[in-house]
């Protein structure tokens, strides 16, 4: 007995400790062996499945189905958003066993799961036996057995080969999305719940559980949770944002069941839920399992499905719904340090984005405000770019006393430091001495947003309008103004103010300096610039190349085989060049995974969701989401330099009609008629250098050419690209 | 005595050491260009070493219209009426990368092709039947060269444009032909065949000038980091020197001698290069 307890002490202490830790979260990753679906390519695939399959298709339409979907999936599982052997894909294995392990174990034998990291509510199976589930929708569930009829809905589609019918269907649509993947006809959609709760029901889950699946579908939109957001959330000793600043309305939920589907996929919840009934009533012996995995397994993995929604979020630059999830996470893990962080990254993104003039693009609409989170963006769209970045710095500020020696804190703090420094807009001499509360006593008001109260009998007109301005005398109090009281700590602060003037300084320097360059002749200035060019000189001797996208295409087509082959061109073009150059490069890609195993395929995971958070927005210096991850790579690899590359190519001769002339003169057509023909070859490379030491995009070039793409022809340009990049 | 083909050039050595010397400058002074340069794996600097070919298509047909001025070729010692079909030449061109797609060179060539003489007739001979005169052409020319916005010279596809000089000498060797003599004596109209070897007279006919517009099409394949092959189009827009000039410089000889004169000569040669526009061209390209 004593030995049997201390086995069940230390499996169940195994158990839990092989599980993440909410307080020091970090982002879901892949574990184990690399599955053949990420590591075959796609060239190969293809081959093995032309002639299997017995699908009904003439030989090019099923050359045509196969590389669609097998570059499609493929670039899916590529994105860095797939993750294969985590807890979150081995617990929807776990409920694939449970549904299919007793009366279709074949079937099971075919499949494999996989998680996508995407706040999307959705999943999808592919016609090779693969199954996807979105972090997205195992947030948005509340049971078990609701992600089991999604699953089984899912498996449906497989087994009855609805795939290939959905092809011949839409007639060779690009289907390069999660949304595209997953597109049926309605009539499938059908076929494919009858068929899905057939599974649930022989596995012995609840009937009660059915209906309610299409509820969690219906308003996935919304957060995971509906909670009010208290107008109070921002407030603490140091920070006082006034009602006036949030909604004094309540926006409604719009969904409906019986919505206009003619231009949908999917029938509308309405036709699902009556047709699920029927299908319903044909079952007698309904079992009563919700959680045949345990409520406390479900509750975890859905815990770790929402943790990762912050950071898909954020990758998203949505900081309006990041802020909103944040808040939900708090009240059951208060402690969590990645929550802290990820508040402070959500603020200086909010900041950024404001000032930079496009915080809409990281907020809903008015007309698409919902729900209670629309407080949330409320209140974001309200605050103007002063009382924005004060929110920013006073939110970082005080996650900073939390974890005062957290690196990525720091690092966020420095950051939020340098933006307002190099805000016109923001001037910490305007900030109080006196926090909201001592300033509206010391004003006579009490702390309920009344309007300022000054005594005038003294002052003549212009110092009235002086002392209006002067917010740091407490006796004149505008509530409208709250942001100048929010400071009070970091007006004295040495290290605040330290880093804030060393900013300031600098771009000082740099104005005086251009100033002075207006001033000196073409020829001083040309001389000055050389010099510039000399002392700013950027060396790139190593740097990270992460996996480039390569298209090429054919007849207004993408020609996948053909992108597959420029790419492998242009990795050994520019490993080549660099070779020549003396430059290390450490490529990461799919060609490598074999070697690289897991951890190369995590690192490409990690840099390529770093390229997609630069490109949100090309205007902003974002801090990388996955900023302990990255120092993890930096060190890897020795280097804070990473490469990040778009292909394009096509072969389209252009010819022009003023060379009509040339029918006058017959020999000059002899040399002109092939030059179009020469230069039909358009292959345009864009090429970006970001430095995670300094945050910064370090360089970045666009670069087109019209010459064949042969492999001396690619390498000499490759040279010259590398070349331009070192000076 | 017979001049050879050098030795004109020789005289206008002073002339062509000038240019030669303006050229080097204004390569050299390309050496610093402000802006930033490349070149191709770091080389900046080309040669092309080419072959030209000719199709006289043209000048042949000129030449069969105009029933005067039959060509003729020898064919082991005897002539036989033929045109040539090919001519060939060769040529080097230095190029030096300034900016990406832009470069200046310099090119120098040599090629060979035959003219249908113009001769002039003694008081008793006629209907002269001669071999088509070997003529060698050194060309000298400055040009630049051009690609698209985003070229990488050498490679790829590019323009030429030059402006230059050709100097032309006929060869000198024995040509053979046969005339019609008159019988002295009887002054009848009696022709008589007469074969003649080495019967023109080089003495006054010296090198003749001309000034060429080039332009060229090239297209530049890379064969490794130092080597490209090359072909493409070249035209040539030929001015000859105004023939009034040299009009009546006949000097007649006592010899029996058929001479080529300065104005046979140069016409002869200006009614090959006015039909001689296009060429094809061929060579690798060395990179340093």
């Amino acid at each position: 007995m004593k030995i049997f307890s201390i086995l069940f002490f230390v499996s169940f202490s195994f158990i839990t400790l092989s599980q993440q830790d909410f307080n020091n979260f970090q982002t879901l990753k892949s574990i184990g062996q690399i599955p053949k679906d990420f590591s075959n390519l796609t060239v190969d695939k293809i081959k093995e499945d032309l002639g299997n399959g017995n699908r009904d298709l003439s030989k090019s339409q099923e050359k045509i189905f196969l590389e669609g979907i097998h570059y499609g999936i493929d670039q899916l599982l590529h994105s860095g958003m797939v993750i294969y052997g985590d807890e979150i894909s081995n617990y929807v294995s776990q409920i694939a066993d449970k549904l299919l392990n007793k009366n279709y174990p074949e079937l099971r034998s075919k499949l494999r799961f996989y998680t996508i990291k995407s706040n999307e509510s959705n999943a999808l199976s592919t016609d090779q036996g693969i199954v996807f589930v979105t972090t997205g929708l195992i947030s948005q569930l509340t049971s078990e057995a609701q992600l089991a009829f999604v699953l089984a809905h899912e498996i449906a589609h497989y087994k009855d080969k609805h795939v290939v019918e959905g092809f011949e269907y839409r007639n060779h649509k690009n289907r390069n999305t999660i949304k595209q993947l997953s597109v049926y006809s309605k009539e499938k959609e059908f076929i494919a719940d009858k068929i899905g709760i057939e599974i649930y029901q022989a596995a012995g889950y609840a009937e009660s559980q059915l209906l309610p699946s299409f509820d969690v579908l219906m308003y996935s939109y919304l957060p995971f949770e509906e909670l009010v957001f208290p107008n109070s959330y921002f407030n603490s000793d140091l920070v006082y944002v006034p009602n006036q600043f949030f909604p004094n309305k309540k926006y409604e939920i719009q969904a409906i069941e019986d919505y206009d589907d003619s231009e949908s996929s999917h029938p509308n919840v309405k036709k699902r839920k009556e047709e699920a009934k029927k299908n319903i009533n044909e079952y007698r012996n309904w079992g009563k399992e919700i959680f045949l995995l345990g409520e406390s397994k479900f509750t975890y993995i859905r815990n770790l499905c929402r943790f990762e929604s912050i950071r898909t979020d954020i990758l998203d630059a949505s900081y309006g719904d990041a802020l909103y999830s944040i808040f939900l996470l708090e009240k059951d893990f208060p402690n969590s340090v990645y929550l802290k962080r990820l508040k402070a990254q959500t603020w200086l993104g909010i900041a950024q984005y404001k000032s930079n003039g496009s915080i809409n693009e990281t907020i809903d609409r008015n007309s698409e405000l919902e729900g209670e989170i629309a407080a949330v963006h409320f209140v974001i769209k309200k605050l103007n770019l002063e009382a924005t970045l004060t929110m920013a710095i006073r939110q970082i500020q005080d996650v900073k006393y939390q974890l005062p020696s957290d690196d990525e804190i720091n690092a966020i703090w420095l950051k939020m430091v340098q933006l307002l420094a190099s805000n016109n807009k923001f001037n910490i001499k305007n900030y109080s001495t006196f926090n909201f509360d001592q300033a509206s006593k010391e004003n006579g008001n009490i702390v309920n947003d009344s309007l300022q109260k000054e005594n005038s009998e003294s002052l003549n007109k212009y110092e009235r309008i002086k002392r209006k301005k002067n917010y740091t005398d407490p006796s004149v109090f505008d509530s409208t103004k709250f942001y100048y009281y929010a400071l009070t700590d970091l007006i004295d602060d040495s290290i605040f103010k330290k880093a804030y003037y060393d900013v300031k300084d600098s771009i000082s320097e740099e104005e005086k300096a251009q100033e002075k360059y207006e001033g000196l002749s073409s020829s001083e200035q040309r001389k000055y610039k050389l010099e510039q060019q000399e002392l700013n000189k950027k060396t790139l001797n190593e740097f990270i190349l992460v996996e480039p996208s390569a298209i090429s295409y054919k007849k207004n087509r993408v020609d996948y085989e053909a992108s597959e082959r420029m790419k492998s061109k242009y990795e050994t073009a520019i490993n080549n060049a660099g070779v020549t150059l003396g430059i290390s490069i450490y490529t990461i890609n799919s060609g490598k995974l074999n070697e690289l195993g897991t951890v190369g395929f995590n690192e490409r995971s990690v840099l390529t969701n770093l390229f997609l958070q630069y490109s949100q927005n090309n205007d902003i210096d974002v801090f990388p989401v996955d900023y302990s991850v990255l120092k993890e790579i930096e060190n890897n690899y020795g280097t804070t330099k990473i490469v990040f590359t778009i292909v394009e190519h096509a072969y389209r001769p252009q010819f022009s009609s003023s060379s009509l002339w040339l029918i006058f003169y017959p020999p000059a057509l002899l040399g002109y008629i092939p030059i179009p023909f020469m230069k039909g070859n358009q292959t345009e490379l864009n090429l970006l250098v970001l430095d995670t030491k300094t945050g910064k995009i370090e360089n970045s070039i666009s670069y087109n050419f019209s010459e064949p793409m042969t492999k001396l022809i690619l390498e000499a340009r490759m040279y010259d690209i590398l070349k331009i990049l070192n000076n | 005595m017979p001049t050879r083909w050098y030795d004109n050039l020789k005289k206008n050595y002073l002339n062509m050491k000038s240019l030669i010397i303006n050229l080097l400058i204004f390569s050299f002074l390309s050496f610093f260009s402000f802006s930033q340069v490349n070149g191709y794996f770091g080389k900046k600097n080309f040669l092309d070493v080419n072959v030209n070919l000719h199709l006289p298509l043209l000048y042949n047909f000129n030449n069969q219209l105009s029933f005067s001025s039959l060509g003729y070729l020898n064919k082991n010692g005897v002539l036989e009426q033929k045109m040539p079909k090919i001519n060939t030449g060769f040529n080097f061109s230095y190029l030096r990368v300034i900016q990406r797609n832009i470069g200046l060179g310099l090119e120098m060539g040599l090629s060979n092709f035959r003219v249908v003489p113009n001769i002039g007739n003694s008081d008793f001979y006629t209907n002269a039947v001669i071999e088509m005169i070997g003529v060698r052409k050194f060309s000298i020319l400055p040009k630049i060269e051009f690609s698209y916005e985003d070229a990488l010279l050498p490679i790829g596809i590019s323009n030429q444009i030059g402006v230059g000089v050709n100097y032309f000498s006929a060869i000198e060797r024995g040509y053979i032909g046969s005339v019609s003599k008159y019988n002295e004596s009887s002054y009848s109209s009696d022709l008589v065949s007469v074969s003649k070897d080495n019967y023109y007279n080089f003495e006054t006919a010296e090198s003749v000038k001309s000034y060429t517009i080039l332009y060229k099409l090239t297209m530049r394949i890379p064969i490794n980091k130092y080597l490209l092959c090359n072909f493409g189009f070249r035209y040539t827009f030929n001015f000859m020197p105004n023939l009034n000039d040299i009009i009546g410089t006949i000097s007649s000889s006592s010899s029996e001698d058929y001479v080529l004169d300065q104005e046979s000569f140069t016409r002869s040669i200006k009614n090959k290069e006015n039909r001689s526009l296009i060429m094809f061209e061929t060579g690798i390209t060395f990179s340093f």
